[in-house]
């Protein structure tokens, strides 16, 4: 059971680098990016070639396909998306579910459909660990990643409260228009945004390659576990999806240890109960649910300054 | 050289036109106040102005510079900046962050932020708090020290006395009158209470479904005449078309 807790939250890193992208432009660029998953699977593909064609070290590789993601993040806002949200907010959906497809295609067109992974090119990275007390081994990789998370998360929370692009993006987020008349490019800011998620997805995604096998259609998983991250850890909080992320991540492991199948339907579980109360009217459960959140919350000090007194 | 002019305007919502060639000049130190009824264009025409609305037809010069296809985001760095109606602080940060964003954006220094709260000291002992717990007259407050800390030669004020408590709207316009005594820079203001915009301003322009019906100086016009003109029973309305 602890060994289960353990292995789940630090799997937990792994979606709550997933879902801080998804977040991110669910907060600042205001849609849901369907192809977030297979955006993460491509930077996995990438790394692959990188690997592959151009003979780079995997940490060489992960080097270079961090800007070529966020690159294409700024391209695909500047002359995709941007020109969707202004044709209301079912055109962006449609528009990123097709993407998801071409990205799918397009990858098995390129790569073939067979499994692929970067734990051959890391030498024992992907096996090594820690034996700790009580019984408990820990790998090395699941450490690191869960380390990039927190990172991750810091480096974006201290950019969000003390830079100018992130209170630029803050404000965007809240008021695109209000922003703009304080003389925010609220479009800037969403390519930048943009840029970022996709980094995020690109990073998620070589992470996800490092501890397992990927096709070219493994995204749409990994959509529905960074948005059931998003969405159990609050949907804007930064911070949040790292709690979300290891809540899914512990309710997955714990589940696995009951039966394989149930790796995943624990996940959904969860899902949908922290869903039915967030979505359910005001009752006596309901908040006392969600003061306990607010409450871990508040007491681990995980929103911005701003949000904290309040966050709804 | 007028500090804002704005030359037969005419903007469109869809089949709607909802101002129809409006044609304005504001000297600079000049306060200029918009009234008329709910539908007549004063916001559709405020934010034409910003940038937020692309006009169908007409120009908008500021300072004698034509600024009609800058974007609005470029408008406040030209020192144009407005306050829209309901405030719309960015409720998820704090008042300094608020304040902070718009003198950061258009390069303004501290010492100008330094300015603002001097002008304004309530604004300074809510600097801490988040914005989204101030009450309406402190955010009125803060959204206006936040238009001013762009240094603006032309200040737009959206409604700004709605949903105020009579008090708090007292507030607002002795700090706006002070505000008029002290530099050059221009207001124009979106006022519902036709007694406090006559009391307030230089000059006053009635409009009524998307034209001027009215315009003069408070002290040539009677409540009357306004009165009529806002509901649109002036008969000889000298439309601004």
């Amino acid at each position: 059971m602890l060994e289960a807790i353990v292995q789940g939250v630090l799997l937990g890193g792994y979606y709550a680098v997933i879902a801080a992208g998804l977040s991110l432009m669910l907060g600042v660029v205001r849609f849901i990016n369907l192809a977030h998953g297979d955006l993460a699977v491509l930077g996995a593909y990438l790394a692959l070639a990188a690997i592959a064609f151009l003979g780079l070290p995997v940490w060489w590789a992960f080097a270079l396909v961090l800007p070529v993601m966020a690159g294409i993040g700024w391209g695909l806002q500047r002359f995709l998306f941007a020109r969707t949200l202004e044709g209301g907010f079912l055109l962006p959906l449609l528009a990123t579910f097709g993407l998801g497809a071409v990205l799918q295609n397009g990858m098995q067109g390129i790569f073939g459909s067979e499994t692929r992974s970067l734990a051959n090119y890391m030498g024992n990275l992907s096996w090594a660990g820690w034996q700790l007390p009580f019984g408990l081994y820990v790998g090395v990789l699941p450490v690191l990643t869960f380390a990039a998370a927190v990172i991750v998360l810091g480096g974006l929370q201290v950019m969000l409260s003390f830079t100018k692009i992130g209170r630029a993006m803050r404000a965007t987020s809240t008021d695109p228009e209000a922003a703009e008349l304080q003389g925010v490019d609220a479009r800037r800011v969403q390519r930048v945004a943009t840029a970022i998620a996709f980094m995020l997805a690109g990073l998620a995604g070589m992470f996800l390659a490092m501890r397992a096998q990927v096709t070219p259609y493994a995204g749409p998983a990994q959509l529905i576990f960074a948005f059931q991250a998003v969405i159990i850890g609050g949907i804007g909080s930064l911070w949040g999806t790292l709690i979300g992320g290891i809540a899914l991540g512990v309710a997955q492991s714990l589940g696995a240890s009951i039966s394989a199948q149930w790796f995943q339907l624990a996940g959904h579980f969860l899902f949908f109960v922290v869903l039915a109360i967030r979505m359910s009217s005001a009752g006596p459960t309901r908040e006392r649910v969600l003061v306990w959140f607010d409450r871990i919350a508040d007491a681990l000090r995980l929103r911005t300054r701003g949000e904290r007194k309040h966050a709804d | 050289m007028s500090a804002l002019a704005v030359e037969a305007i005419t903007s469109r919502h869809g089949l709607l036109t909802a101002v129809h060639g409006v044609s304005l000049t504001i000297e600079p130190g000049e306060v200029l106040a918009v009234v008329g009824a709910n539908g007549a264009g004063k916001t559709t025409l405020f934010r034409t102005i910003a940038g937020l609305h692309r006009p169908a037809e007409g120009a908008v010069f500021l300072g004698g510079i034509d600024i009609t296809d800058v974007p609005a985001y470029g408008r406040p760095h030209l020192g144009l900046s407005m306050v829209p109606e309901g405030r719309r602080l960015f409720t998820n940060m704090t008042v300094r962050e608020n304040i902070q964003i718009a003198c950061e954006q258009t390069g303004r220094s501290r010492k100008t932020f330094g300015a603002v709260l001097d002008a304004l000291p309530v604004v300074r002992t809510l600097l801490g708090k988040p914005a989204g717990g101030l009450s309406g007259g402190q955010r009125q407050a803060v959204a206006i020290a936040r238009a001013l800390v762009t240094a603006p030669r032309v200040l737009l004020l959206d409604e700004v006395s709605l949903g105020l408590s009579p008090a708090a709207i007292d507030t607002v316009y002795e700090t706006l009158a002070a505000l008029k005594l002290g530099g050059e820079a221009a207001m124009v203001v979106v006022e519902q209470d036709l007694d406090r915009a006559m009391g307030f301003c230089d000059r006053l322009v009635c409009m009524l479904e998307g034209k001027i019906v009215l315009e003069g100086k408070p002290k040539d016009l009677t409540r009357e005449e306004v009165s009529q003109a806002y509901f649109g029973l002036h008969k000889g309305s000298n439309a601004h078309a």
